[in-house]
């Protein structure tokens, strides 16, 4: 699973129906005996522990790194040779790593199924999956829901993975973002040659929220930029607070993949548009769907 | 105006190249270690298609695969002649392939095909005219200028 253009919108409505289903009802111990491979080149909170937990959760286990200066990388291992030896330890692998294809490169290398879990700027097919698991419990249909993205849509890989799916779902996209950071020319050319979806750009967030369906938040990563001065021209441009969501419509959704850093205000977590800690909960369910369904212990 | 060339004995011709681009193709080809010698004609009318087409005559050389790809993106729609004993024993049309393998680079620093050095870059063709490929592990869209820029070198 290396892009979320893998999927049909008919697979995706089993992971959710599935997902649903483990979410009200928990899990029996489905998976185990089986182990999950999970190598992060690069640092993660939810992704990984959201993958551990739902391994678990399903009676499996776990084994990988986080931590590459304690593996054979640190010795000069190619990235092939590491997931190969990795994949005859498992039955499933999830891979994050900072250079784009690097989940691709290691569904060719490695004898067992690959989840990609983040490649470099480019995709982050799970976290698009648990966006649209959220999106769709609290609204009736993706159809027609005017999604505006903002922040960091450039090296934000969670955006581009999210416009391709709701675009092909028929909703339309409104991007806010510093020039410097826009959506790639990549992501939008696909999403109007390949779903005719034309992108809507706007610079300000206050005018962008009114008519906002789902506002989705993204962090200016500070990671992604040559120099500290690249980062202060851009840092704190856009902020949700308590002035800019008294713009939004009553059943606006606010979402972000976190971790956040001052692009969404304290003050707002209690606000009950406000679903993201909701949306992190929903990952651990997603996830447990799409192993159960990867390794055949559900169809 | 008609132009006559000797024959050659054995090696390659490549006629119908967009006109204009015939030292671009043996740029490509390697023209400063080619000791055999070679013919170009450039900017000569074109019988079938009208317009003007470059030819190149090549004696003792013959194109690899990869030379082949690389005049795709040159010089689509040209012909290659294989001449042996001043006959010509095979005849191909250089058209643009649906993938382009081990050819080009990615222009994305950060694509797993430019820091892993072992594996071959992949690009998928989206669009023949203009061209425009798309990196198989990337994603990253290619054009026709950077990927003449590539070729030429």
């Amino acid at each position: 699973m290396i892009s979320i253009s893998d999927f049909s919108s008919k697979e995706c409505d089993r992971i959710f129906e599935l997902a649903s289903e483990y979410k009200q009802n928990g899990a029996e111990n489905e998976c185990s005996g089986k182990i999950l491979g999970s190598a992060f080149f690069e640092p993660s909170t939810r992704t990984m522990l959201s993958f551990h937990s739902a391994m678990q959760r399903l009676g499996g286990n776990v084994l990988g790194f986080s931590d590459t200066s304690t593996t054979s990388v640190k010795k000069g291992e190619c990235l092939a040779d590491t997931m190969r030896t990795l994949a005859a330890y498992c039955d499933l692998m999830v891979i994050r790593h900072p250079n784009e294809g690097s989940a691709k490169l290691s569904s060719e290398f490695a004898s067992v199924p690959v989840i990609n879990a983040g490649d470099g700027g480019r995709e982050h097919p799970t976290q698009t999956l648990l966006d649209l698991f959220t999106i769709k419990e609290n609204k009736d249909s993706v159809k027609g829901l005017n999604v505006v993205l903002c922040g960091d849509l450039k090296y934000g890989r969670t955006v581009h993975s999210l416009a391709m799916a709701l675009a092909g779902m028929g909703a339309d996209i409104t991007c806010v973002s510093p020039p410097e950071l826009k959506m790639p020319e990549s992501v939008t050319t696909c999403l109007e040659r390949k779903h005719k979806v034309s992108v809507v750009e706007e610079n300000e967030l206050s005018s962008a929220v009114k008519d906002a369906d789902v506002l989705y938040m993204t962090r200016i990563q500070k990671e992604r930029f040559g120099s500290p001065e690249e980062y202060a021209k851009v840092k704190d441009c856009y902020v949700v607070n308590k002035e800019i969501m008294s713009k939004a419509n009553e059943n606006m959704l606010l979402m972000h993949p976190l971790p956040r850093v001052n692009e969404i205000s304290l003050d707002v977590d209690s606000d009950k548009r406000a679903i993201f800690f909701e949306q992190a909960l929903n990952g651990v369910f997603v996830r447990m769907a799409l192993i159960s369904l990867i390794l055949g212990v559900r169809d | 105006m008609s132009l006559k060339v000797d024959v050659i004995g054995n090696g390659t011709v490549i006629d119908h190249i967009p006109g204009g681009r015939g030292l671009l193709c043996l740029k490509v080809l390697g023209i400063e270690s080619i000791d055999s010698p070679v013919i170009l004609l450039s900017n000569v009318s074109s019988n079938n298609k009208g317009g003007k087409k470059d030819l190149i005559k090549i004696e003792d050389r013959f194109l690899t695969p990869k030379e082949h790809n690389k005049l795709a993106i040159i010089a689509p729609g040209a012909t290659v002649n294989i001449i042996n004993d001043t006959h010509v024993t095979d005849k191909r049309l250089i058209s643009v392939p649906e993938k382009f393998v081990d050819v080009i680079c990615c222009t994305n620093p950060n694509c797993v095909s430019n820091t892993e050095s072992y594996i071959s870059s992949s690009f998928a063709v989206e669009r023949k005219e203009p061209l425009e490929v798309r990196c198989s592990y990337c994603d990253r869209v290619v054009g026709a200028k950077q990927l003449l820029r590539q070729v030429i070198g």
